[in-house]
């Protein structure tokens, strides 16, 4: 009766741990499915702002100059009131051609992925800049590392993310970034002092919101992603990138 | 044994797999009915054994159909097949050899057999994303197996001496062993279409 009663519990023990192996093996397949599948629409989403991208260059961009150089053609005016417009939309127009090349170099991926990181936190925080709306601080430490490209492109694109979160929603006057380089990882940190949010808001964030789709992101480069905030405090939100490109 | 046999029924279309159990269970209400009614008749003098050395080889057959559907590893399934036919005559040469009297031999062969069967099936069991051991039809069917042939192992073999020499004690002690493991796996079986009822509710 004890050997009966002792092949049932160890029966029941054994198929227990298969179980729970089989729950994880499951959960892993899961992981990858959905990795693979954000993979596909991240490589969508590029190809989609590569295209853009280009045509911003080629085509907006080539009309554009263009057209500065019509106006560049033009004869001084004896009428000082022309002469003013003309000089204004030279200058509208030159603007016009300078942001859409900023614009086309931060939506392409190939170009985000050979400059530093650095150099492309301090482009985007420049444009916050010439705004007007936004006081911008960045401080770097460490000797900065390459990263994998894709892993650049995608933390660059979370980076972005927070960036727009924060001229949508946040009202506030001065945008600090930091980025430590550390020996295996790097953190970046982004804060705002702005409104601030209650935290509850970003627990549920499903993918496909703004704060959902940096969550998801950040795990499928393996790094962490916290966001601190209160109302009336601005907000935190810090990335912990693990590993570097090796060379 | 005749509840069993009514629950197997309602479930019967809805498991593939508990189907031969089913089967089984008619068989079984089938031969005891046969069984008792001939004992009725005849003023309770005759135990009809020949019935149940026909009983036994479709009895083991189902059981192995039944079991040989979770064990994993193909080369098993197939011994577990393939002892089917070895089983079915060397039951009868048995029943041949003991002038069919009392089948305890017979069901103990069976019973080494099943046992093994059932054990290779509770240590091999596949994992159900949805359900625990203790929900899963097959769990209680070999559980019911394992206490019902472990149980009455020794006295099947000594049950037809001792019929010979002290046939009260004998009666008596068939009465206890037999009838309370019959329960118990009647039982047990119960529970497993239960399980099945409880399954089929949580499956996507």
């Amino acid at each position: 009766m004890l050997i009966l009663v002792g092949v049932i519990v160890v029966a029941v023990v054994k198929y227990q741990n298969r179980y729970k192996k089989h729950l994880e093996e499951i959960e892993d397949l899961r992981t990858s499915y959905d990795r693979e599948l954000l993979y596909a629409q991240l490589e969508i989403q590029e190809r989609t702002l590569r295209t853009i991208s280009q045509e911003i260059h080629d085509n907006v961009g080539q009309v554009l100059s263009l057209v500065k150089l019509n106006f560049f053609s033009i004869p001084p005016q004896a009428d000082i009131n022309v002469q003013n417009k003309v000089d204004l939309s030279k200058e509208l127009i030159t603007k016009a051609i300078y942001d859409l090349r900023n614009l086309s170099k931060t939506l392409n991926p190939d170009y985000l992925k050979k400059q530093l990181f650095s150099d492309l936190i301090q482009a985007e925080l420049e444009i916050l800049r010439r705004s007007g709306s936004f006081q911008t601080t960045f401080i770097a430490n460490g000797s900065e590392r390459s990263f994998e490209s894709q892993k650049q492109l995608i933390v660059f694109r979370i980076f972005q993310e927070s960036i727009n979160n924060i001229i949508k929603h946040s009202k506030a006057n001065t945008v600090s970034v930091t980025i430590d380089f550390n020996d295996d990882k790097a953190d970046l940190q982004i804060k705002d002092d702005g409104n601030g949010f209650p935290l509850s808001q970003t627990e549920d964030h499903p993918r496909g919101t703004g704060i959902g789709n940096m969550i998801f992101r950040a795990k499928l480069i393996g790094a962490s992603l916290d966001i601190a905030s209160e109302v009336g405090s601005g907000c935190c939100i810090r990335l912990q990138i693990p590993k570097y490109k090796t060379l | 044994m005749l509840l069993s046999f009514v629950i197997s029924a309602v479930f019967f279309k809805r498991d593939r797999d508990l189907r031969l159990i089913s089967i089984l269970l008619l068989l079984s209400v089938l031969t005891e009915t046969i069984v008792y009614t001939r004992y009725i008749l005849s003023n309770k003098t005759e135990v009809l054994y020949f019935i149940y050395h026909i009983f036994i080889p479709l009895e083991y057959l189902l059981l192995t159909m039944y079991l040989q559907k979770y064990v994993g590893s193909p080369f098993t399934r197939k011994v577990m097949l393939w002892s089917i036919p070895v089983f079915v005559l060397a039951s009868l040469a048995i029943s041949w050899s003991q002038h069919f009297r009392y089948p305890g031999w017979n069901v103990n062969a069976e019973g080494i057999l099943l046992i093994a069967w059932v054990i290779i099936v509770l240590f091999t069991l596949k994992p159900d994303r949805s359900l625990f051991i203790l929900e899963l039809p097959v769990f209680w069917i070999s559980v019911g197996l394992l206490t019902y042939f472990s149980g009455g192992f020794f006295f099947n073999f000594i049950y037809n001496s001792l019929l010979e020499k002290e046939t009260t004690l004998a009666s008596n002690l068939n009465w206890m062993i037999n009838k309370v493991l019959n329960c118990l796996l009647y039982l047990l079986i119960i529970v497993g279409y239960l399980c099945l009822r409880r399954s089929l509710s949580r499956r996507y």
